[in-house]
């Protein structure tokens, strides 16, 4: 335990020391999940087949602000889209201009979860963005994840119709439209999805504000457990029997990342908790005061023995 | 001689205004009102353009059936029902924008308020060391 929590103490003290250099970093690797997620899954369009492209954005992205960042990423995607005709390129950048004008206006602060959302869903293990939001977030910042999970539900239906899109036989454009917007219009799992997401970070908020003892563990345990209890008979109710598997192992792993999530910004020690009562003129005050685990970062200190020292020992024995 | 309390107040003040402060005090210049007002009506417009894409949008995936069915539609229906639901989906959104840039202002104001104390303990540092250097009148 002193050890992870000397290599705690470490990453804290080399993110506080190198601000800037971290979030470049963390923003280099976001962007770069996501410029190869688009790449790998999406890539339709012939002349952005070269991997360097996304590193290079990537790079790029990760020095520019995140709104922007963002607005390069989907302008990568489009274009990787193109392939696919234009219908899908103008339905796709619809969908994500009206996701800017009703939302990302507000929450520039919460647009890096509109990215990490899809990316995880890609990989399908969304199932801790919810409980994310609700234990770090304040009420309103689970709308992004939302829209992340839209975009990813678009995406996802256009990658699994592809062939329809890609097929030289007589496909209208009205067809090709209509059925870009069924992906989420009909999509029963999405609204399944959102509705179980919603529930679960208000769940997680209300359970992690309360005074108990590990409120946070408690919050996240029952919100990846709600989550998973929702989805699974949302999907049996709509007759989706798909990635039910991938459900579970997601939530087992989200309860990995929350652990390590608790570890990282709510290490407290239940153990000292202080009990204080003051008063002032208005107000009667019951205080409890639970103190965060934290140790000092080791200081290496090196002994230097000069020569004359040394001999100066020989002599002595 | 470097006076230390004046360079820490300075230092905080920086960081401030480098960071968090970067997005609160432009809203400290407002009234409230008015910062509530500007946010309603960029609200409004960015609500607007967002309710035509999904009109858009709606007649993307209805198109087949609006092309063979335009001459029964009963067209003076249809733009009610769309005026009717552009009101509704308005006043929710100036409501929640209403709530959110409130929520914001308030505590924005709470932010500057311990930023302006700062900013009164550098003034005092200033007010001390002009009295200092100010000569002695015997």
């Amino acid at each position: 335990m002193r050890g992870l929590l000397d290599f705690k103490t470490n990453i804290m003290s080399f993110v506080e020391k190198n601000e800037y250099y971290a979030l470049c970093i963390g923003r280099f690797i976001l962007f770069l999940s996501a410029f190869l997620m688009v790449h790998s899954k999406l890539c339709y369009s012939a002349g952005l087949g070269n991997i360097i492209i996304p590193i290079t954005l990537s790079i790029f992205c990760a020095v520019i602000p995140m709104s922007i960042g963002m607005i390069v990423l989907e302008v990568f995607c489009l274009l990787n889209l193109m392939g696919l005709g234009l219908e899908v390129v103008a339905i796709v950048a619809i969908v994500m201009l009206i996701a800017h004008l009703l939302y990302f206006r507000f929450a520039k602060g919460s647009l890096y979860r509109s990215v990490l959302t899809p990316v995880l869903a890609f990989t399908r293990m969304p199932y801790i963005m919810p409980v994310v939001c609700g234990l770090r977030g304040s009420t309103g910042s689970i709308v992004s994840v939302l829209f992340g999970m839209i975009i990813y539900y678009l995406l996802a239906g256009i990658k699994a119709n592809d062939t329809v899109f890609l097929s030289t036989a007589d496909i209208s454009s009205t067809d090709k439209m209509m059925l870009i917007i069924e992906q989420i219009t009909k999509n029963k799992e999405l609204w399944v999805v959102i509705f179980a997401f919603l529930l679960t970070d208000i769940l997680v908020y209300a359970i992690r504000r309360l005074s108990i003892k590990n409120a946070w563990r408690t919050a996240y345990l029952v919100g990846i457990a709600f989550n998973m209890v929702v989805i699974l008979s949302g999907k049996l109710l709509v007759g989706e029997s798909e990635g039910i598997v991938w459900l579970l192992i997601g939530s087992v792993i989200s309860i990995g990342v929350a652990l390590l999530y608790e570890f990282f910004f709510m290490h407290l020690d239940y153990t000292r908790v202080e009990q204080v009562q003051f008063e002032d003129d208005n107000y009667y005050y019951y205080v409890k005061a639970v103190p965060k685990v934290m140790v000092q970062a080791r200081q290496k200190s090196v002994k230097r023995f000069s020569q004359s020292q040394e001999e100066m020992t020989d002599k002595h024995e | 001689m470097i006076n230390e309390e004046k360079v820490r107040l300075m230092t905080k003040l920086a960081i401030y205004e480098e960071n968090k402060g970067k997005h609160i005090i432009p809203i400290g210049n407002y009234y409230k009102e008015d910062y509530v007002g500007i946010q309603m009506l960029k609200s409004f417009f960015s609500g607007t353009i967002a309710y035509l894409l999904i009109l858009v949008l709606m007649a993307c995936y209805q198109l087949e059936y609006l092309i063979t069915e335009i001459v029964k539609l009963d067209v003076a229906a249809m733009i009610i029902s769309i005026v009717a639901a552009y009101v509704f989906f308005m006043a929710v959104y100036l409501g929640i924008t209403y709530v959110i840039c409130s929520t914001r202002y308030k505590k924005a104001q709470k932010s500057l308020k311990a930023y302006d104390n700062v900013l009164k303990k550098l003034e005092n540092v200033y007010q001390r060391e002009e009295d200092d250097t100010k000569p002695i009148k015997w």
